[in-house]
């Protein structure tokens, strides 16, 4: 199993290098370009003197770490995508298991930008001024339970589109959503008004990003938000398992 | 009878010198050439009075083709409407679930920066309401970018990749207007619509009072924004002539990085940070500046950058994309399968 998992995680990775690793180049640039800004709107909130729950340093961490772990935090996978070459319909005609082929594929299309991106700004961050290392180890957990989380909703969001006939862009749209706002991934819930910290932690798309980035940083405690992770892992798993095993026969997909 | 024969010989000779004479002195009185001139003169006219009617007869037709292809042009904009509007009504699950998700990804796009401006009474020297200003502004850009390019009239590179600007070959309309009839009025304008409201929402909040030529300095710094998005996808969307497959999506990579960036004042930030915002990545020239020239917050000089920047901008994708297309005529792009699949 674990043979068949690395295999087709390495074959999900030769298609993402494929046209050759130039191909990446313009993610990788936009990637920066989008980090830099938000990184100095930070150091100018600092340098006006307002008053921040969380200080500057784990504000620019907050920021830096969840561009390094883009991809984990809010899961993207096939799935989502517009099923044109009736992708969804390969997967069961494989001797694998379709959850574990969702899963080592997406975890195979996440290694080039990994290495070519997320390691090189690891390692150039102490030169930033920007602390990348962790304030606990229960951040590594919180990681993994944030990617199941994220592979969970993919499913759920699958369904949703095996229902409404593929209608994949209104999918799109709230998954847009949930990265840039509900999953806390973009602004800390920490330093939100009107006290909406208090309920954004604990709707289920904050415990994706927003968590694993909180226990990261130290702006939160790894007993306050672990437990939460869990009982939507639990929650929401289920309900996209069984939900999904009703929707398959619904699938339809059409080339072009 | 000899002497009569010899006085009419004579008489002869003399009537016909004088005649001679006669005609001599008449052909003196006639400028060289006047038959000729006569003769060219009159072709003249003809050809004159045949060129007027010629002309005359093509300028009406090309106005009435002008005036049908225009007819034609919003004929087809309606046709693209009115299936815009049946695909939206077609089912009330789907008309409900693209509304929703209109509502949410419209009021999540801004609210972050928003919120943070709220709960710190501004950034970077903009308060509250500039940066709702600032947000709206951009929000109409992308949005009215976003329902005018409804079928990837902004994101070239995905036609040019995909092979299917051969499709447009045969199609009896020229490239502009193909590009820009796929008009989504009804599921493509949301962020329109917000962009709008908000803004009046911003304007009516603002303490200077606006001079009589503020709307057409609004409208004007729109069209130059929504001029660089659309110079910054074609110029990189080049690329996709010379590979395709590589580059198919890297019109949206351009298009959707600069809709987000756009949102990040820039009040406040180091030079060496909004220089590039500026002119490398010109996310800045999309919400930001535009909203500081509208706010009066720049000087006169720099009120122009915007404009000259999206002409010069235009000038260089145009010049690529030219050059991109000479090639692609030349080389084709093969990208379908026998099963009609892309490779």
């Amino acid at each position: 199993m674990i043979r068949k998992f690395g295999a087709t995680a390495r074959i999900a990775m030769q298609t993402k290098t494929g046209g050759g690793v130039l191909y990446l180049v313009p993610d990788i640039v936009m990637k920066v370009v989008y980090l830099v800004p938000l990184l100095f709107i930070w150091r100018t909130l600092a340098e006006g003197g307002y008053e921040v729950e969380m200080s500057v340093s784990q504000l620019l961490s907050y920021t830096y770490v969840n561009a390094l772990f883009a991809d984990l935090t809010v899961v993207s996978t096939f799935l989502s995508a517009w099923d044109y070459d009736a992708r969804s319909m390969e997967m069961f005609t494989r001797p694998m298991p379709v959850f574990a082929q969702i899963i080592s594929r997406t975890v195979g299309e996440w290694m080039p930008q990994l290495f070519l991106f997320s390691l090189p700004m690891f390692l150039a961050a102490p030169l930033l001024g920007i602390r990348v290392l962790p304030q606990t180890l229960w951040a590594v957990p919180s990681l993994v339970l944030c990617a199941s989380l994220g592979f969970a909703f993919e499913i759920f969001f699958c369904c949703i589109t095996i229902r409404l006939r593929n209608v994949s862009w209104p999918t799109y749209l709230i998954r847009s959503a949930v990265v840039s706002f509900f999953s806390g991934t973009v602004i800390p819930f920490r330093i939100l008004p009107f006290g909406m910290d208090r309920w954004m932690q604990y709707q289920p798309f904050g415990s994706m990003g927003g968590a694993f980035l909180s226990v990261y940083v130290g702006s939160a405690s790894a007993a306050e938000v672990i437990p939460v992770q869990l009982f939507w892992n639990v929650a929401v798993w289920t309900f996209a398992a069984v939900w999904f095993q009703k929707s398959r026969e619904r699938m339809v997909s059409f080339g072009g | 009878m000899d002497k009569t024969k010899e006085q009419n010989f004579q008489e002869s000779v003399r009537l016909k010198s004088a005649h001679v004479k006669e005609t001599a002195s008449a052909e003196k009185s006639v400028p060289a050439g006047y038959e000729a001139f006569q003769e060219e003169y009159a072709v003249d006219n003809d050809k004159v009075f045949q060129k007027t009617q010629s002309c005359l007869r093509k300028k009406h037709s090309r106005q009435k083709k002008k005036a049908s292809g225009i007819r034609r042009y919003f004929r087809l904009l309606g046709i693209y409407a009115r299936m815009d509007l049946a695909s939206l009504t077609r089912d009330a699950k789907f008309m409900a679930i693209v509304l929703t998700a209109d509502i949410v990804s419209n009021i999540s796009t801004i609210s972050g920066i928003f919120l943070l401006a709220w709960k710190f009474g501004g950034i970077g020297g903009m308060d509250r309401f500039e940066v709702l200003f600032m947000l709206a502004y951009g929000n109409i850009v992308m949005g009215f970018l976003n329902m005018m390019g409804g079928c990837n009239a902004l994101f070239p590179s995905r036609i040019i990749g995909r092979g299917q600007w051969e499709h447009m070959f045969i199609m009896p309309l020229p490239y502009a207007v193909q590009l820009t009839v796929g008009i989504f009025p009804f599921t493509g304008s949301s962020s329109l619509i917000s962009g709008i409201a908000m803004l009046a929402m911003a304007i009516c909040h603002m303490e200077a009072a606006l001079p009589w030529w503020w709307p057409g300095m609004l409208l004007f710094q729109l069209i130059v924004s929504m001029a660089i998005v659309t110079a910054a996808s074609y110029l990189f969307s080049s690329l996709a002539f010379y590979a395709p497959i590589q580059c198919e999506e890297i019109a949206s990579t351009v298009v959707y990085s600069c809709d987000h960036a756009k949102s990040f004042p820039l009040s406040g930030m180091p030079p060496y940070i909004r220089c590039p915002l500026l002119t490398i990545f010109p996310a800045g020239l999309l919400a930001w500046f535009p909203s500081m020239i509208l706010l009066g917050k720049t000087t006169t000089l720099q009120n122009f950058y915007p404009a000259v920047f999206a002409l010069f901008l235009s000038l260089i994708a145009a010049y690529f994309f030219r050059k991109g297309f000479r090639y692609y005529v030349k080389k084709g792009i093969n990208r379908y399968s026998a099963g009609g699949h892309r490779s």
